[in-house]
């Protein structure tokens, strides 16, 4: 096992750098370059001191070499649309907001949605399994902006909980807690909702296997028949949705962000692939990769823990 | 109290042939998944409302008199009347058949891009999970690649090349969408790899594509119909945007 992740954590690098290049190379292939984009009024001269700034005017492959030694030394550039910016400041500063909002976001997401599952699952075709088919239908087909939008309508003005903003990064209870409610909620709806119906779905598969006939024969209480041995077998197709999903959570979602002001990482991508602000675009993608990576790394690793009837490494024979 | 007595009881015979005969009509796998389907009310209105949408998608528009492009300048943003039965856009176009064309493009979207999606990732994340190893590596490595490229950078990069249109639209979210599925499959593959019954299909002398088509895939069935019901409608937002 040990050996295994070394492995992994080795081929991590290879993989981060085939993305890097990938990345690089389908960006210049894209027309215009961010200089010609957004400031054409400019004189030629300064048009080409910029240019040389930012070593645009050198052969791509100079570029790229560059690029590379400075990504090694664990420097990501800065900003082309706003000089000064750093994209290590912009991820140290933007990437906790995001996270803190997205952990939490997946812990309600996961734990909503297992508990509905089962429940929906053990009471199938009662009116329990109608109401969790009809929360699960309503998270995937109601898109989220409308769902953030109803959140602030009918939360914000009468519970008086915050509509929009942020408030400080430091403190992860107190005052900035209020701020956090509406966007989690919003944020956690999919996820409520895709993992009820995986749940449900992987639950009733087991119900019926003969294991759990021997349980309840047993005598073998509810609480502790769902816990030991239905979870265990059930949970992998949750597992497997859910590691990309905190990847993709914790760095940021542009529209949950947009509706409710929320100062993340996730419109930069978005901003800076629309600006062809290359440093900004190859870097966040290295980023959002990386903990995509280890994210996969996490659910293999959960799936042996979880279920010891999978092995990660071919035995001998 | 009644005694039974062997001599109540008389042989009638019986027919070999008859013993082997089938009496009533074999009931299919799925004329009994039809039959218990049948039960549930829920399901049975869904699939009506589905069809009768189906229908109007692909007669709607010869029910109107209007083309979906024919615009009327004297009628704009009008509600329902009995010429326009949903009324009219800003641009006095009739609604109703505007309607029924967009249903058309999002059904194709939706159950082209989801099928594509589900036959590659079904077979790329079945070989992986039933290979393991070394092949597992490699093909997981390639999943991390290419769920890692930005989505936005590939669709600009495919209008570039191919001509705009529906089917550029499907490629561009086939080419990152059927990641999420084969993680999936691989996941559940890896689980039931181990099981007796692959075991016993092995011992047969099951080729690896047989056992991965046969006895794996259909194991996995409730998680990809979950997946698909879910895609679907993914799909049809990600159009719209």
């Amino acid at each position: 096992m040990g050996r295994y992740i070394l492995k992994r954590i080795g081929y991590m690098f290879l993989t981060l750098w085939i993305i890097a290049t990938i990345t690089f190379v389908l960006i210049y292939s894209i027309p215009g370059d961010p200089i010609a984009t957004k400031a054409r009024v400019l004189p030629v001269k300064t048009m080409e001191a910029i240019r040389k700034k930012y070593k645009l005017d050198q052969p791509k492959y100079k570029q790229y070499i560059s690029y590379l030694g400075n990504l090694v030394q664990g420097d990501m550039g800065e900003s082309i649309q706003y000089p000064g910016r750093r994209v290590n400041d912009m991820i140290k500063k933007e990437f906790p907001v995001s996270a803190k909002l997205g952990l939490q976001a997946v812990v309600v997401g996961l734990a909503v949605g297992l508990i509905l599952g089962i429940i929906a699952a053990f009471y199938r075709s009662t009116w329990p399994d109608f109401v969790v088919i009809f929360i699960a239908i309503f998270g995937v087909s109601v898109p989220g902006f409308v769902f953030a939008i109803l959140l602030q309508y009918f939360f914000g003005g009468k519970l008086g909980l915050p509509t929009a903003g942020w408030f400080s990064n430091s403190a992860w209870f107190g005052k900035g807690f209020r701020y956090t409610v509406l966007p989690t909620l919003a944020l956690s709806i999919p996820g409520i909702a895709s993992n009820a119906r995986f749940m449900r779905t992987s639950v009733l598969d087991v119900i019926n296997q003969d294991y759990v006939l021997t349980a309840k024969a047993k005598g073998v209480n509810r609480v502790n028949m769902v816990w030991r041995h239905i979870i265990r077998n059930a949970i992998i197709p949750v597992v497997t949705i859910l590691g990309p999903r905190i990847a993709g959570i914790i760095t940021g979602t542009i529209i949950v962000e947009t509706i409710f002001g929320i100062p993340g990482l996730g419109r930069e991508l978005v901003n800076a692939i629309n600006n062809r602000d290359y440093t900004v675009i190859m870097s966040l993608t290295i980023f959002f990769a990386f903990l995509y990576i280890v994210s996969l790394l996490l659910v293999d690793i959960a799936y042996v823990l979880i279920d010891p009837k999978i092995k990660l490494t071919k035995e001998k024979q | 109290m009644v005694s039974i007595n062997k001599d109540k009881f008389k042989i009638i015979g019986y027919d070999e042939n008859e013993l082997e005969a089938i009496s009533r009509p074999n009931i299919s796998y799925w004329k009994d998944a039809w039959r218990r389907l049948r039960k549930n009310k829920v399901a049975m209105v869904s699939l009506v409302i589905l069809i009768i949408v189906i229908l109007m998608c692909l007669i709607g528009p010869y029910l109107s008199p209007f083309n979906f492009k024919d615009q009327d300048y004297s009628l704009l943003d009008k509600t329902p009347t009995t010429l326009h039965w949903f009324g009219t856009d800003n641009l006095g176009r009739d609604m109703f058949v505007r309607t029924w064309m967009g249903g058309r493009i999002s059904m194709y979207i939706g159950f082209v891009g989801t099928l594509v999606e589900l036959v590659i990732g079904c077979l790329y994340g079945g070989i992986a999970g039933y290979l393991g190893g070394k092949a597992d590596m490699i093909m997981m490595r390639l999943i991390e690649i290419i769920a890692s490229v930005p989505y936005l950078l590939v669709v600009i990069l495919l209008l570039l090349v191919l001509p705009k249109g529906v089917n550029t639209l499907i490629i561009g979210l086939c080419i990152t969408g059927w990641v999420g599925i084969a993680r999936l499959i691989r996941g559940q593959v890896m689980q039931i790899k181990s099981l007796d019954y692959v075991l016993a299909a092995k011992a047969l002398g099951a080729k690896p594509m047989r056992i991965i088509l046969k006895h794996e895939l259909p194991n996995t069935v409730g998680l990809i119909l979950v997946y698909m019901s879910m895609d679907i409608p993914a799909f049809i937002f990600d159009e719209a945007f």
